[in-house]
Order: C-alpha cells, then structure tokens, then sequence
C-alpha cells in the first residue's frame, strides 16, 4: 500500500473532473471538425473535376478525415477515465473522512498510514480487550479504503493507457477485427463480455471506429466502450437525418413554387406531399431529441456526474439509454423505465429524473457511488390508449432482461453492485412482464404509480423476492381512475394481497413523485443505496 | 383465456383507458390550459424562496449550487407528457466548524411561520434526512431543509424549492 490517509484526504478531485470535461469539450471539438472537413472535401471534388493531383488530394483529404475521427473516441476515453477517477474518488474521500471522524470521535488514535491503536487509557465501561478490538474493527475498515484508493490509481492508469494513438509501427489496419467475429445481437451478455475480454486495445479500438452500431449496442460490451461506440452512432445519425431533412426542404419549397407559379402538379406528386411532411416532422422529432440527449452528454459543468450513451438508435421511434455516471464502477445502479408516451423526440424530461435521482442517492449516501440509467430501450405506447396494450411490454422483455444481465456482466471490481430496477406508469408493466417473463437481474424493484404489472402475486417476479418489491401510488393521482379489476395488466401492486412493499407519497398528481416535496423521492433514494429498513 | 375473451378484454380495456384520458383531459382543463408563469419567473421565485432562507443563517454560511440544473416535466394522465415543467433548485450549506446546523430546522420554522407559510412535512425526527417542507403560496413555491446526519457526528444541510407546473412560456405553445 502506498497512499496515506492525508493523500487521500487531500485529493482534489475537482481538479481530474476539470480536466475530463475539457477532454469531452476537445473530442467534441475534433468531431464537428470532422465534419467540417468531410464538408469541404466534398466541395473540393465538385469544384476540381479531374487531374491526378485531384485525386492525390482528396486522397490526403480524406486520410486527415480518418484520423480526425479516430481521435474522437480516443479523447472520450481519456475524458471517461478523467472523471471516473474523480467520481470514484469522491466516493472514497467521503468514506474515508467519516471513517477517520468516527474512530477519532471514538478516542482512538489514527495513524497516517491508516492503522488505528487505543492510545491514552480513558475512563469507559469497555474493557481493554474489546477496545482493542473495536480499534482494529476501525483500522481494517481504513486499511480497505485505502487499498481501494490504490487499486482507483491502477485502474486510472491502465484506462488512460489504453486510449492512446494505434501503434503506428503495427501499420496501418493494425487491430483490424471482422464483422463476423462480432457477437450476434442478443448474445448472452456474459459471453460477449468474454469475447470483449478476450481482445486487444488496438483491436477494441478498431471495431468501436470501425462498427460503432454493432458495439454500441452490445450487452456485455463495457459502458465506456457502448458510450464511445454510440456517440460516433448519434453523430452520423443526426448528421443522416439533418441531410434528409434538408432534401425534403427543398422538395416541398420545390412543390410550393411550381404551384405558386400555376405549374401543374401530378397526383403522385400531391400523394408524395403528405408522406414526405410526415416523415419531415418525425425526422425533426428525432433531431430534437438528439440535441436533448446531446445537451446533457455535453454538460460541462464538471459538479455534475458525466453522462454515458449506452445505446442509442433512430430506427422505428427511437431508442435512448442514458447512464448518470457510470454503472460499471458505481456501487448502486438504477434503472428507471419511463412510461406512456415515452420517446426519442423528447427524452430530456426522462434524463433529468434520472439525473435527480442520481443526485439524491449521492447525497443521501455519499460514501458509496450510485449510477442511474433513462432505460428508453424499447418502444413505449404513444397514447393512453394503446397503453391498455400489454404488447409494448412484451416487446420489452428480452431487451430488459439482457440489459440488466449486461450490467452484471461488464461490472468491475469483485462486489457486485446493488441494482435497481425502477418503473413509472407503463414502464412498471414493462418490469413486470420482464420479471414473469424471463425473470430479472436486479436486488430490488420499484413500481411507481403503477396501471397493474402483468400478475397479482409479488412472488411471480422471478428474480426477486417479494421483500424487496415496492410500490406506491399518490392520491390524485389520475392512475387510481383506472378500475383496479383482474384484466388488462392486473391489480395494483400497492394491494396488501399483492404481498409486496409499499412506500409512502404524497397526494399529487401522475408526476408528483418527483417533486422535492414528496417523501417519494427520498423513499427512492434510500431503496437505491440499500436503506431498506429507513423507508416508510 | 380464450383468444375471444381475449379480444374482448382487450376492447374493454382499451375504451377504459380512453375515457380515463378524456375524464383527465377535462377534470384538469381549467388548471392545465390556464397561463402560468414562465419558467424564468419561476426559477426567479424559487431562487428569492432561498436567498430569502438563507438570509436567516446563522452567519459564516455560504451556499454552494448542487444538482440538476434543468426543469423536470409535469404529467398528465396515465404519464402523457403535457408540457408543462416544474423548476427546482438545491444548494448545500457550506459553514465553519463549529456551526449551529442542529439549530437550522428550529430557526427556519420560526421565520417561515413568521411569513405565514403552511407547513406541509415537518420529519424532524428523522436523520436521513431530517426535513421541513414549507408552503409559499403567494409565490407558488415548497421550500424545505434537509438535514443528512453523518457518521462521526456531522450534518450536512441543504436548502431545495420546487416551483409549481408552470409552462416554460407562460402559455400552452408547441414543444420547442
């Protein structure tokens, strides 16, 4: 061991949280001007029409191109490592300095080096054997942290080594991996994560450049690694969509003139006109989630945990899922289903209750570190309506499932986590089918104002026992309207015969329970960092 | 089941949910079409709800922002997005040792009584958090302390507000 108490307790960790978010704020930086540069090379080759000196050009052109992109994830790398360094460490530093409180409040004396001795005798009723005891009890507990501290620092360095430059001496193609040996979607999480283990830096490097849209989306591959996959996927999406978007802009003003101008227009034409002004708003939808989820994955305000794309595409309506720090190292993990009318043109609302309650965990347990994840991997029902609909649920499961199985898999360290799985509205039918379904990975479940979860008997939920299941439901909340009869998804979970937990919430309305008034909030946090015997 | 009786469930169902909507939509007409406050308006009261606490404190305190700093959405029935947000604003109390923390709840329920606000949790007795959430009506905002007892005998305290819904342009106006 080499780190001392005052090294630990002198750690500014704002300093490496600094210096991850001006990481972030660069890879940023170099894609948009990737981008730009794919823009101008474009240009070069319209307006240079042949020669070998054009073609040498553009060669050279589109090589920089290459490795402009090929810096972005290396950068995210260095910016996750920077501040999972500093999130870890606050984590420790906190422990640490309670642990030294409460062993020199108990009169015992702490040595730099962490071990803890009796000292000078003191008037109590505690014999000197269990005095000497309890000081070890102090000093194994220190001893831990600071060996964690230690192991942080390992770990840091290995993550900042491994994003650097491909070795150039290899050549070029180094690391060069082939599509086929990538694990099938809905592989076992545990054996892509063996598959992922199994690799080189330079052949990881190369398949998150290379397929981004097969890696991102991997359970089992680690989250740091789905989030540099992702955000190259989210870039060229917007920018796919962004170019789309402008065609049909200039269709439609196209349209506009030749009938403004008395021009005649085909019945193919008029046809055409509806469809592409419906895929016009839905392309703007998409976009303007991506600029939601892109203004908390940019957040530079270096007090907040970074957020991680963990998956993300725009096929159908959309999926999202978006970590608040990063569950692979966190010692609490939530995920939080959202419900009805839940997608990817406007997920901010869905991020931020994750991102408070993240926040609240932290701060109701701020020795350990808990990561919270907007869980938007499936396709909610739009309307009210189609939520009596228990298929948007089955459509869910096996996603849910291996989601949470991959948290599991790519978790380091040798403790495993305390997950939780959280649904509001619909997304409980969703955990619900899940856990009747194939059973869930998680430590506890809880269902917030809840329409019925697919069974009236807690103990349906494989995976977890009926302890560990809680619910709750607001008066005035408009989901109580719905008749609490044995069809659609069933009973309310709150009923005494569904035999799970209940906590309590204040009177309010469907979105009340996040409010800092209502005690929900704080029952959450306290289900979340493993404070069972504290809700009420 | 039977597929039939499947159907008909499923129809059932379908036409509770719908009227569910409807009686939503119209029972919440009047206070969800009415114009609000903006969300700058908003934000501006919750932060006076806390300058105003603060200004309270024993001196040697400083309050350092925490948290989001983003409105959180307001739902309407069965969880459809209305539009509608709702603004909060945390801030950890940063004091010199020895400070009186144990004495904040004491002193902020004398001076929010003082302003007539209603008390709408008062958990004192609780260490994690111990709690007093008031009622600004006038201002349309629940402020509260929360004190975090930590080991070693430490608090750590922090002031929160929430405003009311509000829409973020004071008038129900298509999603920006």
């Amino acid at each position: 061991m080499t780190l001392t108490i005052s090294q630990v307790l002198g750690c500014d960790v704002s300093t490496p949280d600094l210096a991850g978010v001006a990481f972030d704020d660069l890879a940023t930086v170099v894609d948009d001007r990737a981008d730009e540069f794919t823009v101008m090379l474009r240009d070069v080759e319209d307006a240079w029409e042949a020669g070998q000196a054009r073609e040498a050009a553009l060669r050279r052109g589109s090589d920089l191109r290459g490795e402009l992109a090929a810096a972005q994830p290396l950068l995210t790398g260095v910016a996750q490592a920077l501040r999972g360094f500093a999130a870890d460490s606050r984590a420790i530093v906190n422990h640490l300095r309670e642990l030294v409180n409460e062993a020199e409040g108990a009169g015992y004396t702490v040595t730099d080096g962490g071990s803890v001795s009796v000292g000078a005798p003191r008037s109590t009723a505690a014999s000197a054997y269990d005095l000497q005891r309890d000081a070890a009890r102090h000093g194994d507990q220190i001893r831990q942290l600071l060996e964690r501290a230690d192991a942080l620092d390992e770990s840091t360095i290995r993550k900042l080594t491994a994003n650097r430059a491909p070795n150039s001496a290899s050549g070029p193609g180094s690391g060069a991996v082939a599509r086929e040996s990538v694990p099938r979607a809905g592989t076992d999480p545990a054996k892509v994560h063996q598959w992922w283990d199994s690799l080189t830096d330079d052949e990881r490097r190369y398949l998150i450049a290379t397929y981004p849209d097969l890696v991102g989306a991997l359970d089992g591959v680690p989250v740091t690694a789905r989030d540099q996959a992702n955000r190259i996927v989210l870039d060229s999406e917007r920018d796919r969509l962004a170019a789309e978007s402008r065609e049909m802009d200039a269709y439609l003003a196209d349209l506009r003139r030749r009938v403004a101008a008395g021009e005649e227009v085909s019945s193919e034409d008029l046809s055409r006109h509806g469809l592409v002004e419906h895929r016009r708003e839905e392309i703007a939808g998409k976009l303007r989630g991506i600029d939601q989820i892109l203004n908390r994955l940019e957040s530079t305000d270096p007090g907040r945990p970074r957020a991680y794309l963990v998956g993300f595409s725009t096929a159908d309506d959309g999926r999202a899922i978006v970590a608040i720090g990063n569950p692979d190292t966190a010692d609490n993990v939530l995920t939080y289903v959202p419900g009805t009318g839940a997608d990817l043109s406007h997920p901010a609302g869905d991020i931020r209750r994750a991102d408070y309650m993240a926040e609240d965990a932290n701060r109701m347990e701020p020795t350990a570190q808990t990561a919270t994840i907007m869980w938007l991997g499936y396709d909610a029902p739009d309307t009210l309506p189609a939520a009596a609909d228990h298929r948007y649920a089955d459509g869910a499961v096996a996603d849910l499932n291996r989601f949470q199985n991959g948290l599991r898999a790519t978790h380091e360290g040798t403790t495993a986590s305390h997950n939780v799985v959280l649904g509001h509205s619909y997304g409980t039918t969703v955990i619900g089918h899940t856990a009747t379904q194939t059973g869930i990975t998680a430590d506890e479940l809880v269902l917030v104002a809840s329409p019925g979860v697919g069974t009236n008997d807690a103990s349906d939920l494989r995976g977890v026992s009926p302890e560990h299941v809680w619910a709750t439901r607001a008066d005035g909340d408009p989901i109580h309207w719905a008749p609490d009869l044995d069809i659609a998804h069933g009973n309310d979970p709150t009923r005494k015969d569904f035999g799970g937990q209940t906590f309590t919430s204040d009177p309010g309305d469907h979105s009340s329970y996040w409010k800092e008034n209502n005690p929900a909030r704080a029952n959450i946090a306290r289900i979340v960092t493993g404070q069972d015997g504290e809700v009420r | 089941m039977t597929g039939r009786l499947a159907v008909r469930a499923a129809a059932f169902w379908c036409v509770v949910f719908s009227l569910v909507a409807m009686l939503a939509a119209g029972c919440g007409k009047d206070r969800n079409m009415q114009p609000t406050i903006t969300l700058a308006e908003a934000t501006e009261r919750v932060e006076r709800s806390l300058r105003d606490a603060a200004a309270q404190l024993p001196a040697g305190a400083e309050l350092k922002r925490e948290g989001p700093d983003e409105p959180l959405p307001c739902e309407g029935a069965g969880g459809m997005d209305t539009g509608q947000v709702f603004m909060e604003r945390s801030y950890h109390v940063i004091h010199p040792e020895p400070w009186p923390t144990d004495q904040l709840i004491e002193i902020l329920d004398r001076y929010w009584k003082s302003q007539g606000f209603r008390v709408l949790r008062d958990d004192r007795g609780d260490r994690l958090p111990a709690t007093l959430v008031v009622r600004d009506s006038a201002n349309q905002v629940d402020v509260a302390i929360d004190l975090y007892h930590r080991g070693g005998g430490s608090i750590d305290a922090y002031l929160v507000a929430d405003s009311d819904c509000i829409w973020p342009d004071g008038t129900l106006s298509p999603r920006s």
